[in-house]
């Protein structure tokens, strides 16, 4: 970090580093702590805008709030807000974390800081919108998806790990850019707007570095082709309106299925052949799959049967 | 045996390192215990530590308190390594429950002094690099401060408030956000 004050070095950096040397309990010791240290009490203070509120203390503090690597917005009324918060004055250096919850519904609001977040952002972000009596991970809910509109992700092309759960908000997925240090990618009860191909998305072109992705409770994903070198989980779990898997990753390791295909006669294609681990947690007749060439396949977990040992054969699973 | 005898004290004495306060006062501690200072420990692995590191931003005060919380914290870390292979897994989750408490307990003491105390072990910290120690006193302060308005925060830390009216109307626009 590029503040005065300084990190944990050898150096001396304010000639003496004595508050009790200092004497009458009228001295400020507070604001004489190097901006490092500050940083490290704001981050603790559990809120930004908290932190932030520390800017009218005095001269000392008005830019110290500015420096923080992370910034933590908890049920933050709305998303303008968080804008402004990210358009704080003076060059701001890049941010290691955002983690957003909300309860806010309103598409424009709950976007509106997203650019802004891609521009200054390497790291994790966290978001999440919370829809207040309806947070049961079991529950099959068949409430307002899609009203109201959809959120614009943009290209969060430093981004390292991407969660996002819009309590069945419409997503929309950039149409162009590449997530260039994506690592992890969680999505979890999104509406993807129709338009939106995920595959193409997560595949290597746009996501060279995606090791992990998760799409849980979410809809509008009825077809997922992926072409990935880099991915080695990925774990799907009840998209409604599943059709279509086409997974062909080289490095994959685990594919979890789980409550995907419902009652249509869904395909799957699947060419992994560092695949180790296959869990297909669905309501199909198990005599009706066929498993070929699944290369290193250790463990097979389907609602009614295990597999255990090495299975070479073929490259398509079929329901 | 004699000089199997010998190289395990010459092991031993090697292993102590000497700390030297800004008034001079000469702390004699071990490695482990050093070394929770990644300031120091950078020094021992330069090897420029013979002849005693000098402290000359530290009191004999505060270092005396700083090394008791490193001692404390070097033992616990030792202890955790020692049990994982002498003990079956629900001794050793039990063994480190008890760690934790200890170790829990040991900082709540620890942080019970007076606030030019606490900014002294921050800056202390800060400047040995000693992660555990940092965290925890800022955290007292974090504490402190958590939950109240600049007035008060003000007030509590004779904080003066050197800003003009119109600094102040400025920054208010500017964090309006994170006040409403």
């Amino acid at each position: 970090m590029a503040q005065s004050g300084g990190g944990g070095g050898i150096a001396a950096k304010r000639g003496k580093l004595s508050a009790s040397g200092a004497g009458a309990g009228g001295e400020d010791l507070l604001s004489a702590l190097p901006d490092d240290v500050l940083i490290l009490i704001l981050l603790r203070l559990g809120t930004t805008a908290e932190a932030a509120r520390t800017s009218a203390l005095s001269r000392r503090w008005r830019r110290v709030w500015v420096l923080l690597p992370e910034l933590r917005f908890h049920l933050f009324p709305d998303g303008h807000r968080i804008r402004k918060a990210l358009l704080a004055p003076d060059a701001p250096p890049p941010l290691h974390r955002i983690s957003v919850v909300t309860e806010d519904s309103a598409p424009d609001s709950l976007g509106a800081w997203l650019p802004d977040a891609a521009r200054r952002f390497s790291g994790d972000l966290i978001y999440h919108r919370i829809v207040p009596g309806k947070e049961d991970e079991d529950e099959d809910d068949e409430e307002e998806a899609g009203e109201g509109g959809a959120i614009q992700l943009p290209c969060f092309e430093k981004a390292t790990g991407i969660e996002i759960n819009l309590g069945f908000l419409g997503l929309n997925l950039p149409f162009t850019g590449t997530f260039a240090r994506l690592t992890e990618l969680t999505l979890h009860r999104i509406q993807l707007s129709d338009s939106c191909e995920l595959g193409d998305v997560v595949s290597t072109p746009r996501c060279p570095r995606l090791q992990k992705l998760s799409v849980r409770h979410s809809r509008g994903v009825d077809k997922l082709t992926i072409h990935s070198e880099s991915l080695l989980e990925v774990d799907l779990r009840r998209l409604k309106g599943f059709q279509h898997l086409s997974i062909s990753a080289s490095a994959l390791n685990e594919l979890n299925l789980l409550k995907c295909f419902g009652k249509n006669q869904p395909a799957a294609f699947i060419c992994a052949p560092q695949l180790e681990l296959l869990a297909l947690r669905d309501s199909y007749d198990p005599s009706s799959v066929d498993l070929r060439n699944l290369g290193q396949l250790q463990v097979l977990c389907t609602n009614f049967f295990l597999y255990i040992g090495i299975l070479t054969v073929d490259t398509t699973v079929t329901f | 045996m004699a000089s199997a005898g010998s190289g395990d004290e010459k092991a031993a004495a090697a292993a102590m390192i000497t700390l030297i306060s800004s008034d001079n006062e000469k702390f004699e501690v071990t490695e482990a215990t050093a070394t929770l200072s990644q300031t120091i420990r950078h020094m021992i692995e330069d090897g420029c530590t013979d002849g005693g590191v000098p402290l000359p931003n530290v009191t004999s005060k505060i270092l005396a308190r700083v090394i008791e919380y490193c001692k404390k914290h070097a033992t616990a870390a030792a202890g955790e390594e020692g049990s994982s292979s002498s003990f079956s897994d629900a001794a050793f989750l039990e063994v480190d429950r008890a760690f934790l408490e200890e170790l829990e307990e040991f900082d709540d003491a620890f942080l019970e002094v007076d606030r030019a105390t606490l900014f002294d072990l921050i800056l202390a910290a800060n400047y040995l690099d000693i992660k555990g120690l940092l965290n925890l006193t800022c955290q007292k302060v974090a504490d402190s401060v958590k939950g109240k308005t600049p007035e008060q925060i003000r007030e509590m830390y004779n904080i003066v408030n050197d800003l003009t009216p119109e600094e102040e109307a400025e920054i208010r626009r500017e964090t309006q956000w994170a006040f409403e």
